[in-house]
């Protein structure tokens, strides 16, 4: 019982972090209409800032902060460069988010360098609940993220925003009629998106080093979680990451650890063929073109 | 008083001009109609008029306030509504939520549930189905349900695209009982665009003919339905008995 | 008239469908004059470029060029013709590099002979990859090629002595036909121009054909080319397997130049830099592709930028290219190559 207990918040723990990435995309594609694939360059950064705060002696939690405010405005400015020109014709959005990603993975590699970088837990306790020794830090994690996800479910899903923004990803033009204001409300989600991919990466380096690779690791993830759930759908992020969290601990005990990537993969891959509105519906993201 | 007041517009689509030199005037709760063969200009003269493209040349004032390059979700809080081509209602939404959004950008939120229940009892339909989704409604249902959502912004004016299209004919006179309320009850002025005169010209006060992008002739709905132009350019398309 | 009217260069007409004279007779148009004397110079460039003595480094960029330029071709087949993009094209170039390897490791084959077989995988896997585009929109279909990329690597990683596993598989030198000596640079380089010019002759019958036309005629509406009667689901697979045959070729002659392959060489981001030179030189125009291989592969020497700071202005260029050239640098010289002549012959006028 100890042990699962302890296997359980570990599990938790790393999918929270899939599951903050996968909100993050999930709101960005399904509601703002934008495919970033330099969503998991967001989170490095975010990682990264947090380490070069956390390093200079600024408190754990402040640094958290500090990278979320970073990340924010990287994706603000990205937005308003960027993919503002491309609501028309995603296709080139995603495209131009694939050269954001390269120049974001490698300015990183010049600034500091290849190597792992990781800090010191945050907070180094282990608290005995029920008699269970839990990592204080693993625990936290979770915590925050539950509480993002009922802010962002009851803030943006349940609100008649998130009405008007599944109006805007379905027909912009009509949805100006309705008086939405289309353009703001999507660099509103593409910040909000960002500022979890920034939360995202502080979790991460709590809890695991990080690489500036890390970004190309977690964003595939990341696509199947909101894929998997249902693009605009919190809840399905929250399906999704859960869902892939298992498939990583059933490889882990069942199946060839080296093979563990691959099933998530095929995972999704099936669930895009067979239901491409996810497992909890949700948009199809906006017109292909 | 003139609510709305286009003057010498020019509308493009990257190097094709669409409209040109388009003058009209629509006065405080009239009902005035744009008639045009197709691809006349018509909807896109609308979709300046509304804010959805920007215009090359000329001006749009209404209630004597310079809207030429308002956006449109800013026009939709000044008053200016419109229903486009198509209907293009929500697919995914209940008919309900579709009713809601068209109040989006109002800020009295009761009033809001009071009307979406006044559209409810005026219409019928919306009251069986407000549970359905929008994509499962049949044409002539989503056109009134496209009508009511615009309504549900209290317009000043509402400007309509070819809202008889794909209709029966009882349904084209339902249509037309609707737009004389407009008028009447809701207290809005109509611009009405329509390819098949045979609607506009029994529901309409004045009325502008477009040809080419341009407006080839204007005036009251009795003048305009004798002139030589509009019989020329309609042949075959003269109201049958209203 | 949809919101969509103004088109940017992506969709329109490129090279092939301008105005002037063309000899068209029948079947194929023949190419107008000046578009002959191009290919003729470019020919006469590469044949003679060995001779300059470009030294071992630029002969080995050189091929590289050519066999990326070769699977950009068919990249930009799929792309700019049917429109689809992917970002799984390596995975195919290393579906057909190692059909290669594992042949000439477990069965003896030779490259002459592996080659058709390559092909041939190739095209097949590139078309059961394209199934999917069938059923879901375009950028849902590129995370699933940026997946089937992954899962390649994985499998190959695992794939135990059979494909080498992490360390990869080695390859003998090719058997030159007629006793040439392919082990030396310079031979291997007319080889792979060889291809090149076979490739690039192949793309410009490919888009001048009336196949080509009903390529484009789906990537343009795909509705109306249904309803003409065009079987719209056959012709995109058939793109992709067209598209995979070019990268096979490519992933087999990477191989064999290389005398080596492993899995890193195919995964996932080897394919979005693929992805980025097609859309770098230009999907439409005809030299748009070998634009873009040449740019890529020449700018770091030339430029004297190492990786990391080539990668980034790979990046910065790709942004720029889709903001301000959505044709490609090709098809921003093509712009201003048009607008020279218009404006000479509007000169000559007078």
């Amino acid at each position: 019982m100890d042990i699962f207990l302890q296997q359980l918040i570990n599990s938790l723990s790393v999918a929270s972090v899939t599951i903050l990435i996968g909100m993050g995309i999930t709101l960005i594609f399904g509601l703002a209409g934008i495919v970033n694939f330099a969503h998991g360059e967001f989170l490095m950064v975010g990682g990264m800032v947090t380490w070069l705060l956390v390093m200079a002696g600024v408190n754990f939690f402040i640094a958290m902060f500090g990278a979320m405010a970073a990340v924010g405005v990287l994706g603000y400015v990205a937005e308003r460069t960027l993919f503002r020109f491309t609501l028309n014709r995603p296709m080139n959005g995603f495209i131009m988010s694939i050269g954001l990603s390269v120049i974001l993975q490698n300015v990183v590699i010049k600034a500091l360098n290849e190597v792992q970088k990781s800090i010191p837990d945050p907070i180094a306790k282990v608290w005995v609940i029920g008699g269970v020794d839990i990592i204080a830090m693993r625990a936290i994690v979770v915590a925050i993220t539950v509480v993002v996800v009922a802010i962002t479910y009851f803030g943006i899903t349940r609100s008649r925003y998130g009405v008007a923004l599944r109006a805007s990803v379905s027909d912009q033009d009509t949805a100006a009629l309705m008086g939405i204001p289309v353009r703001r409300y999507v660099t509103g989600v593409f910040i909000y998106g960002s500022v979890l991919a920034g939360l995202g990466g502080a979790l991460m380096i709590a809890l695991f080093p990080i690489t500036p690779f890390t970004g190309s690791v977690v964003i595939i993830r990341g696509f199947a979680v909101s894929l998997i759930g249902g693009l605009g759908n919190v809840g399905g992020a929250v399906v999704g990451g859960l869902v892939l969290g298992l498939v990583d601990a059933l490889s882990a005990q069942y199946g060839y650890p080296q093979w563990t990537d691959a099933y998530s993969l095929v995972v999704m891959i099936v669930i895009l063929i067979l239901r491409p509105q996810g497992l909890l519906g949700g948009t199809l993201g906006p017109r292909a073109t | 008083m003139t609510l709305l007041q286009v003057e010498h517009l020019g509308t493009a689509y990257g190097p094709v001009t669409v409209n040109r030199d388009v003058s009209l005037t629509v006065g405080q709760n009239e009902i005035v109609t744009i008639l045009g063969p197709n691809g006349a200009g018509k909807s896109t003269l609308l979709r300046a008029i509304s804010g959805l493209l920007k215009p090359r040349s000329g001006s749009i004032r209404f209630d004597d306030r310079d809207v030429t390059n308002t956006p449109a979700d800013r026009a939709v809080g000044l008053g200016i509504i419109m229903v486009p081509e198509g209907r293009k209602i929500f697919a995914d939404m209940t008919v309900r939520e579709n009713l809601r959004l068209g109040a989006y950008a109002r800020k009295d939120r009761d009033a809001v549930e009071e009307d979406v229940k006044l559209m409810e009892s005026y219409f019928e339909i919306l009251a069986q189905k407000r549970g359905a989704k929008g994509g499962e409604l049949s044409g002539g249902q989503q056109q009134m349900l496209a009508i009511a959502r615009g309504l549900m912004a209290r317009p000043r004016i509402l400007l309509l695209d070819e809202p008889s299209l794909g209709l029966s004919p009882k349904l084209v006179k339902d249509l037309r009982a609707v737009i004389m309320d407009v008028k009447k009850t809701f207290a809005s002025a109509v611009l009405l665009v329509e390819q098949n005169a045979g609607l506009a010209l029994t529901v309409a006060e004045r009325g502008y003919l477009l040809h080419n992008g341009r407006i080839v002739a204007s005036g009251p709905i009795s003048e305009l339905r004798d002139d030589r132009l509009m019989r020329d350019l309609y042949l075959g398309n003269t109201p049958q008995g209203h | 008239m949809s919101a969509d009217q103004r088109r940017d260069a992506v969709t329109a007409p490129g090279f092939s469908l301008n105005t002037r004279k063309t000899g068209s007779s029948g079947w194929l148009e023949r190419p107008p004059l000046d578009h002959i004397v191009m290919g003729v110079a470019i020919l006469a460039f590469l044949i003679a470029f060995p001779f300059f003595n470009p030294g071992y480094r630029f002969l080995s960029l050189a091929i590289t060029t050519g066999f990326t330029a070769i699977a950009l071709y068919g990249l930009a087949l799929q792309f700019g013709q049917a429109g689809i993009m992917s970002v799984g094209h390596a995975g195919i170039m290393g579906i057909g590099g190692y059909t290669a390897a594992i042949l000439a490791n477990q069965l003896g084959i030779g490259f002459w002979l592996a080659l058709p077989a390559s092909i041939l995988l190739s095209a097949l896997a590139a078309g059961l990859v394209g199934l999917p585009s069938l059923r879901v929109g375009g950028q849902h279909y590129i995370i699933i090629t940026f997946c089937f990329c992954a899962l390649l690597v994985i499998a190959l990683t695992n794939g135990g002595d059979f494909t080498g596993a992490a360390t990869g598989l080695d390859v003998g030198p090719i058997a030159g036909p007629f006793g040439i000596n392919l082990a030396k640079l310079r031979n291997m380089y007319y080889l792979v121009m060889l291809a090149l010019v076979v490739s690039l002759v192949l793309t410009y019958v490919i888009v001048h054909s009336p196949y080509g036309r009903t390529l484009w005629a789906i990537r343009e509406n795909e509705p109306l080319a249904r309803a003409v009667g065009i079987n719209t689901n056959f012709h995109k697979i058939g793109v992709f397997a067209l598209s995979g045959a070019f990268a096979g070729a490519a992933g087999i002659l990477q191989t064999y130049y290389l005398r080596h392959i492993s899995p890193p060489l195919y995964g996932a981001f080897p394919s979005l830099y693929l992805a980025l030179m097609v859309m770098l030189g230009g999907a439409r125009p005809l030299y748009g592709p070998l634009l873009g291989a040449i740019i890529v592969t020449f700018l770091p020497e030339v430029g004297g930028l190492d990786p990391i700071d080539s990668r980034i202005a790979y990046g910065v260029g790709l942004l720029l290219v889709i903001l301000l050239l959505p044709a490609g640098v090709s098809g921003g010289l093509l712009g201003l190559y048009r607008s020279m002549i218009g404006r000479q012959r509007r000169a000559e006028k007078g």
